[in-house]
């Protein structure tokens, strides 16, 4: 899970994970691992291992160490914040750089406040367009959230 | 220091589990693990035998590549995972951190839980200053989307502005009429093609002259007015015919409209100029006034000519004709009664077609107005008409100017013949009013009836022939008419003609466009 802070990683893990969900803001420090298995459609049970891996901000940097070896990732963007779509695509590069092509998803959480949304409809169309798989999800009412990490998992899967 | 130097009691109040990597990912607990350890390992059989720590914790797994560099390079001090969170047994989640040494060449890692006291102040630390960074990034990404909506409405409006200036500019480019925009000055600011190749100026040219410099001397009083009134703020638009002068000196002719571009205050910003070319047209319309003049002039001397004929060999036959009737009555004896009433009769109806052949050469052309005048020969026209007609006709005369010309005088002339013939035709009137005035520019004729009316709207779209024939002999001497009726409440025409004549026609009519609003 990589993304600007506050855009809702940990609640999508959560939400994913225990099904649970809470409003108040409660910020990572370092990484969180939590596993879960699922199904995927042709394949037996697989285990996610997710690192929720803390926003990055002058507090904290992503340690490189950390997205070597990924599988794949969720990069997470905060829908009602445009700039943290710029610093997803920005760790699309650094994951690039330390684990070549993992496949990723980028997820725009908080369609439960699409009428606050700046990310541009325009913008995410160009996104798909490149090849980009882009889904929208509220951990807050979970839309779209099992949909992001299965496709994930099928993304890795078809490596 | 040697490792086995460390006491375990030290390590074990620090909280640190020990290990010393051996290889393939195994690794060798070193001392009594602490108490924690228990919590979150796997091995029930606690740290005897070697462990594959990577199996266990997916953090130490990505480290161990950036601990593996560490030894290699074989550096002092230490690397350091970062803390991560491992649930317990119990699901508790424990934060910890894990740490690669060299040391005596062995390749160590240390485990520590960090104190929940420690990981805690961290977190509130965190926590405050990232939940203020989120008010404030929330309210400057606010800002941030407002600013971006102005600009996108202000750029949404620019482009508006972009896309009329082009049509604008199109239109004005392309336009088969000349276009000039003038400033208050009356200088031709820009200007469009048709324009330059009508007034055979380029544009650089044009710029130099003014609204009033491009008009014929004649009108350029006139021309210079109208502007003026524009440019004052006294009238906003006019139209009128306009007489132009072109680079080779030639004179065209134009219909001009000029509009008034002022800013909210009012101010004058600039002026549209239009100007149609209607030289072409004008040249036309002249030809066929003039073939329409040599017509009615022709049709007059024609009408003169059998008036002459009908008055000078007809009538004075017919009254021969009376005359040796009245000799040959007067030559029968006293007993011829039948014969001599029968003579009385033809005598008499002999009379009767003199008279009426007087009449009609009196209609097709008056003496009265060829030697008196108009005012006479109206005045004995209202007395012959109410004679004929029983229709009562007042006749009424104001100041009615000299020197007007005979073409005028036979125009009204032969307006009052029609008018009272429509009278005699159409009205059903029992009073008829001939009036007669004018002043030192014009000369004023109004007849009207109290008889039935008609609709004006109807009869506008097709006009008599009665009411063509005025309308040509007023565009002859440049006069115009204005025709006031409905159905029950009599009819009033009014006719005018100004007392000018030859080069002043044209002024004349553009007074009249002017004054049209035409």
């Amino acid at each position: 899970m990589l993304g600007a802070f506050a855009v809702g990683k940990t609640s999508l893990v959560r939400r994913f994970v225990e099904s649970v969900y809470s409003d108040s803001y409660h910020t990572t420090i370092g990484v969180k691992i939590d596993k879960k298995i699922i199904h995927i459609a042709g394949h037996k049970e697989v285990m996610l291992v997710l690192w929720d891996i803390y926003g990055a901000d002058e507090f904290q940097q992503v340690r490189m160490s950390y997205l070597r070896g990924l599988a794949g990732c969720l990069l997470v963007v905060d829908g009602t914040r445009r700039a943290t779509l710029d610093e997803a695509l920005a760790f699309d590069e650094k994951v690039r750089d330390a684990s070549g092509r993992a496949p990723s998803v980028i997820v725009i959480n908080k369609s439960d406040l699409a009428q606050d949304w700046e990310v541009e409809a325009e913008r995410v169309g160009v996104l798909e367009r490149e090849g980009r798989m882009v889904v929208r999800t509220s951990a807050k009412t979970g839309e779209g959230v099992q949909m992001a990490f299965h496709k994930l998992a099928s993304l890795i899967l078809e490596r | 220091m040697m490792i086995e130097n460390l006491p375990a009691a030290i390590l074990q109040s620090q909280g640190y589990a020990l290990f010393e990597y051996v290889n393939d990912g195994l690794f060798q607990p070193l001392g009594q693990p602490p108490s924690w350890w228990v919590e979150i390992s796997d091995e029930d059989k606690g740290t005897e035998g070697s462990l594959r720590l990577a199996e266990r914790f997916p953090v130490v797994e990505s480290f161990l590549v950036e601990a593996q560099e560490f030894w290699r390079l074989k550096a002092g001090g230490w690397v350091r995972s970062g803390i991560w969170m491992e649930g317990g047994r119990d699901r508790r989640q424990m934060p910890l951190e894990c740490s690669a040494l060299w040391l005596d060449d062995r390749r160590l890692i240390l485990i520590q839980a960090i104190p929940l006291d420690v990981y805690e102040q961290q977190h509130r630390l965190f926590q405050t200053a990232r939940q203020a960074r989120l008010s404030h990034v929330v309210e400057l990404s606010r800002a941030h989307h407002q600013i971006d909506m102005e600009l996108d409405g202000r750029k949404r409006v620019e482009e508006a502005l972009k896309q009329n200036e082009a049509e604008f500019r199109m239109i004005f480019e392309n336009a088969a009429i000349g276009i000039a925009l003038v400033d208050d000055s009356g200088h031709l600011t820009r200007s469009n093609r048709a324009l330059q190749t009508m007034l055979g100026y380029p544009e650089e040219e044009l710029r130099k002259l003014t609204l009033v410099g491009i008009t014929h001397p004649d009108e350029a009083t006139a021309t210079s007015s109208l502007y003026g009134e524009i440019v004052s703020g006294k009238r906003d638009q006019y139209q009128t015919k306009r007489r132009y002068l072109n680079k080779d000196g030639k004179t065209g002719w134009a219909r001009l409209t000029v509009s008034a571009l002022r800013q909210g205050t009012g101010r004058l910003q600039s002026c549209v100029a239009m100007v149609e070319d209607i030289t072409q047209q004008e040249l036309a319309e002249q030809s066929l006034l003039q073939l329409t003049g040599r017509l009615m002039r022709a049709q007059e001397e024609e009408r003169s000519r059998i008036a002459r004929e009908l008055h000078d060999d007809f009538n004075q036959r017919l009254g021969l004709l009376a005359i040796e009737l009245g000799q040959l009555h007067d030559s029968l004896s006293e007993g011829d009664h039948e014969l001599m009433e029968r003579l009385d009769r033809v005598r008499q109806d002999t009379d009767d077609i003199s008279e009426n052949v007087h009449r009609l050469s009196h209609n097709l052309h008056s003496s009265i107005l060829d030697n008196l005048g108009l005012v006479p020969a109206v005045r004995n026209l209202c007395l012959e008409f109410s004679e004929q007609h029983g229709i009562k006709v007042e006749f009424e005369e104001g100041k009615v100017p000299s020197g007007f010309s005979s073409e005028v005088a036979l125009c009204l002339f032969r307006i009052v013949q029609e008018c009272l013939r429509n009278v005699a035709r159409h009205s059903r009137a029992r009073l008829a009013r001939v009036w007669l005035d004018g002043d030192r520019s014009e000369i004023r004729l109004v007849v009207e009836d109290d008889g039935v009316g008609f609709d004006l709207e109807g009869r506008q779209g097709k006009p008599g022939l009665g009411l063509i024939s005025i309308r040509e002999r007023l565009r002859l001497v440049s006069g115009n008419i204005r025709i006031r009726s409905s159905p029950s409440a009599g009819t009033r025409i009014e006719a005018r003609a100004p007392l000018a004549s030859g080069a002043d026609v044209s002024r004349l009519e553009n007074h009249r466009f002017v004054s049209a609003g035409i």
